[in-house]
């Protein structure tokens, strides 16, 4: 792959929490890239920056190869965004809100519109001061979506919406990226969501992030080895134990939480541990819960 | 044609994997048989359309599955892909092993609860 193919790139970004010195990532073409951390984590920092809302304390960000405070307006249409809160004029209708995020876009797909106004039931004609919190997500999402921008990003969509509208959601995230030429990028807390849609993952943790590669290796990674006592660990057990973030021990057995599981490190618990073991795969929530203790 | 669960720990591209391969072993999928497109899987299951192509270029590169430029994948032919009924055994025989050492079985006591089994098929 190209770097000039790459709708974003980041290197050594700085901004409150965020602090990514001496890290690079970038979003490529077809990628959902799911961005976890705990609260105060710093995600919606990090995406304010990689959008130039904020100016970024050092570090640089390039957006299809311009600086986000300083995007020409074509390269501004080919992204969308919808903040955690929307920033809605509430004095508007729902329609005369997309009538004016409409005035700024060439392109605007008028079905796409009118399908999820339809689907997620979003009352149209009134005021959005009169809207439940879940409506205007929905109506912000549409106005987002409509101009069928080249990157899509989304900080915590799902929060106010129920579990039908989320799973409708999810199916056109899968929409837009189904070709590989658009990509989107969301911050949830909702790791059911994002196991159904991202490919990708950024894990921000302590300001930093703390893992960038596909959801399936941080998946396959992160594993609980269940031990029984007594142990009987023939030979040298250095790999494994280097990767070990922490244990849990009672008196008949104890379980080693594994950061960086590979076949290698399996291969030589095979080898050298002789005692009872199991090695227990975990879903997205119970590997981000056990690496964040 | 798949029963896909992104909660499982067992990555949706393994899911895949695994379900072709015991298709294809059992014959419900014959040599030459299409699968779906990366895109209909994605779109019926809402799941990432990455993580299906993925399971499908492992499948190729395993020799399962071929791929045709504007095409379908298909079923490959069989000689490129058999293998023999103790191949297809073995990662039943791994859980086996692995359940018995959990319960502390010694091999020899192993070995003489499968013996037991064969001997008494229909008994749990």
């Amino acid at each position: 792959m190209h770097v000039s193919d790459s709708f974003l790139v980041a290197r050594d970004v700085e901004l409150g929490a965020v602090q990514c010195k001496g890290q690079s990532f970038t979003i490529e073409p077809g990628q959902v890239i799911g961005l976890v951390g705990k609260n105060g984590a710093g995600k919606t920092t990090l995406l304010d920056g990689l959008l130039g809302y904020t100016f970024l304390a050092s570090g640089e960000v390039k957006v299809f190869g311009h600086p986000p405070t300083a995007m020409p307006k074509e390269v501004c249409s080919q992204i969308g965004f919808v903040a955690q809160v929307d920033d809605l004029m509430p004095w508007l209708t729902g329609k005369e809100m997309l009538a004016a995020a409409k005035l700024f876009h060439t392109h605007w797909n008028k079905e796409l519109v009118e399908r999820l106004v339809n689907n997620w039931r979003v009352p149209l004609s009134q005021q959005i001061s009169e809207m439940s919190v879940g409506e205007r997500q929905k109506l912000a999402l549409i106005a987002a979506m409509a101009h069928e921008p080249k990157l899509l990003v989304l900080d915590e969509p799902a929060a106010s919406l129920d579990p039908v509208a989320r799973r409708a959601l999810i199916e056109e995230i899968i929409a837009i990226v189904a070709d590989g030429e658009r990509s989107v990028l969301l911050s949830s807390h909702i790791f059911s969501d994002i196991e159904r849609v991202a490919s990708h993952l950024w894990l921000l943790e302590n300001g930093r992030l703390s893992f960038d590669g596909e959801l399936d290796e941080l998946k396959e990674s992160i594993v609980r080895l269940h031990l029984t006592h007594p142990l009987k660990i023939a030979d040298s057990l250095a790999l494994t134990t280097s990767r070990v973030v922490r244990t849990e021990v009672s008196a008949e057995r104890e379980t080693w939480i594994i950061r960086g599981w590979n076949d290698e490190l399996a291969a030589e618990c095979a080898a050298a541990i002789t005692s009872p073991y199991h090695v227990e795969s975990l879903g997205l929530e119970d590997a981000f819960v056990e690496i964040s203790q | 044609m798949f029963v896909l669960n992104p909660h499982l720990p067992t990555p949706i591209y393994r899911q895949i994997q695994d379900q072709v391969r015991r298709l294809i072993a059992g014959g419900q999928l014959a040599p030459g048989d299409a699968l779906p497109s990366v895109r209909d899987i994605a779109e019926a299951h809402a799941v990432n359309p990455m993580t299906i192509s993925k399971a499908y270029s492992l499948l190729e590169a395993e020799g399962l599955l071929l791929r045709q430029r504007g095409k379908p994948m298909t079923v490959a032919a069989p000689s490129a892909h058999h293998r023999s009924p103790q191949q297809q055994l073995a990662p039943l025989l791994t859980d086996l092993i692995m359940a018995a050492r959990q319960l502390g079985l010694t091999d020899a006591e192993l070995q003489a609860a499968l013996m037991t089994a064969l001997q008494n098929p229909s008994q749990e």
